[in-house]
């Protein structure tokens, strides 16, 4: 076990100082959460990536996201877990402003990215602009009917990569995926030749593609056997080095293993926050801990 | 037991008669069709040869052909595609994927169905009063080719609706997510992962307007006529011309009903022979939609 240092405060405190409070307090980065891998420890105290607050979220007159405060440590994953309907894909999804396809959609408070300090729900910020700096892999792989190059190229040529540079990045992103070895003889073949597994870590290349200051996976193994959630997982876990990653997940054994920091969500309330480990052993609320346990959900 | 196997017994017979009922019913369309086919073939045959898609229209039977009708068929449905197509599969993309649910777009969509099932000839009314006295389009391919554009345009609209509809919407939000605008979206997937689709309503909906008489007779095609329209492309500059638009036109069905009219038998085969033709075009049509739909599939499986 790893020792929770006396210093610690629990994100949930965290979230509720304030904001300039929470750069020089938060020293989970000890914790870990992992029975079944061992992970270096990382000593330097975590940035905030994103800080949301007062968030609330409606679709027409359901609203499904009730008062969310909470920030997300930079180069860290964060875990999102909960029931279903309780929320967690739509605070999810209120990253890349994807609720703005569908009408009667309707934002309340604030998602402040650091460092730029951009709102993310902020009138006058651009969905457009948000997608293409926050990626997102979803539940379902939802590869395009294109060659495996041009799924990954995509994304690239909407911002106006060419040529080599084009070549380059997709090699890298295909490599960051961890399904490079995989695909680079078949680059001109369907992507729907590949196994599902390989097809979400093609949707995960896409995604790394762009270079995104965030990463949002929505339940991203909910349709792939073991192995190759087990293979995501492991990704999942190495790309938190390069980018600040949130989870959604419905399996609680998933956010154990791969995150830094879980939520707890509940009928759209953020009911927790924690380090994942002390929030699988030791959670602050009864809730959390019925839900852990399996009384409901 | 002996009770099970009583009622076991019957529910096969009841099985059996609803089969052989099956099988009678089928054979009703499809031996109709067979026969409808055989006996066009055995009148339509031996008059099927160079000479009669090459020759006119002429009084005697055995000298008559097909040249001005069959070119006809082609220049309509040439105006009638290229119209039809851009307008159909646009007003398509946009009421899928542009437009807002709400109550007019409801009232469009019901309208848009409504107008697949009207009867041809009001297309033909609408068209003369429309395009011939309004517009004084004369009696041309051009208006030929605008009056079955009229015609096939809820059916293009609906089969790309359809198709954009079986795209899930897991797709969209992917290219989406990327930061896609609609248009990109629309343009680099949906237009792409559709188009198998769509291109099949288009040509089913062109196999239909091939065979369409009334609308054209409406407007006032032609029944008998001895020349070609003006070629599309000559040898002096600009090289491109667009005169056969407005050239007088027949098409294989109206030469058909012309020819069906007469007394004289000879000129009855006539019929049968453009008859064939005609079918053999339709069938083709249907074949290449088979086909660009079971392409497709390979391509595309959601």
């Amino acid at each position: 076990m790893v020792n929770v240092g006396s210093e610690d405060v629990s994100l949930k405190q965290l979230n509720e100082s304030t904001p300039s409070g929470i750069q020089k307090s938060a020293g989970d980065a000890e914790v870990s959460s992992d029975r079944w891998r061992n992970r270096p420890v990382n000593k330097t105290a975590p940035e905030i990536k994103a800080e949301v607050f007062d968030l609330n979220f409606f679709y027409g007159k359901l609203q499904a996201l009730k008062n969310i405060n909470m920030v997300f440590p930079a180069n860290q994953v964060t875990a999102i877990i909960g029931p279903s309907g309780c929320g967690k894909s739509t605070l999810l999804r209120c990253f890349n402003r994807i609720h703005d396809l569908y009408p009667e959609t309707r934002y309340e408070g604030k998602i402040i990215l650091r460092p730029s300090g951009t709102n993310v729900i902020g009138a006058d910020t651009d969905p457009l602009e948000m997608r293409l700096r926050v990626s997102m892999v979803f539940q379902k792989p939802n590869a395009f009917p294109k060659s495996i190059f041009e799924n990954v190229a995509f994304g690239l040529r909407l911002r106006g990569v060419k040529g080599d540079e084009l070549d380059n990045q997709v090699e890298r992103s295909l490599r960051a995926a961890a399904i490079w070895d995989e695909v680079k003889d078949r680059l001109r073949e369907s992507a729907y030749n590949l196994s599902g597994g390989q097809q979400q870590r093609l949707c995960i290349a896409r995604a790394l593609a762009t270079d995104p200051e965030m990463l949002l996976f929505d339940e991203p193994t909910s349709a792939l056997d073991p192995i190759a959630t087990g293979k995501i997982e492991d990704l999942i876990f190495d790309l938190k080095s390069k980018i600040t990653v949130i989870i959604v997940t419905h399996n609680m054994q998933q956010a154990a293993r791969v995150s830094d920091v879980t939520a707890f969500m509940y009928l759209g309330e953020l009911i927790e926050v924690s380090p994942t480990q002390k929030m699988f052993e030791n959670p602050a609320e009864k809730l959390t801990e019925e839900y852990i346990t399996g009384h409901f959900g | 037991m002996s009770e099970f196997k009583r009622i076991i017994a019957k529910r096969k017979r009841q099985d059996l008669i609803f089969n052989v009922v099956g099988i009678i019913c089928t054979l009703v369309g499809i031996l109709t069709l067979g026969i409808l086919l055989v006996d066009l073939v055995i009148d339509g045959l031996p008059r099927l040869n160079l000479g009669f898609l090459t020759s006119f229209p002429s009084r005697f039977a055995e000298r008559a052909g097909i040249l001005s009708s069959w070119v006809g068929t082609l220049l309509i449905m040439i105006v009638t595609a290229c119209t039809a197509v851009p307008l159909g599969v646009a007003a398509g993309i946009y009421l899928e994927e542009y437009a807002r649910k709400n109550w007019f777009t409801n009232l469009i969509e019901i309208n848009i169905a409504n107008l697949a099932g009207v009867p041809s000839i009001i297309y033909g009314l609408m068209a003369l009063g429309l395009l011939v006295y309004q517009f004084r389009l004369g009696t041309s391919v051009l208006t030929g080719g605008l009056t079955l554009a009229f015609l096939i345009l809820p059916i293009v609209i609906v089969a790309t609706r359809e198709a954009l509809r079986t795209i899930p919407q897991g797709i969209r939000e992917g290219a989406y997510a990327l930061g896609s605008t609609k248009w990109q979206v629309v343009r680099h997937h949906l237009l792409p992962y559709s188009i198998g689709g769509t291109m099949t309503g288009v040509i089913i909906a062109l196999s239909r307007a091939i065979g369409e008489t009334a609308p054209l007779i409406t407007i006032g095609a032609l029944t008998f006529i001895a020349f070609l329209p003006p070629p599309p492309l000559s040898t002096q500059p600009p090289f491109v011309s667009f005169d056969w638009l407005w050239s007088p036109f027949s098409v294989l069905p109206i030469q058909m009903f012309n020819w069906v009219s007469r007394p004289d038998q000879a000129f009855v085969l006539n019929a049968a022979g453009a008859g064939l033709v005609l079918i053999v075009i339709t069938l083709s049509l249907n074949a290449a939609a088979i086909l660009i739909r079971y392409r497709v599939r390979k391509r595309i499986k959601w």
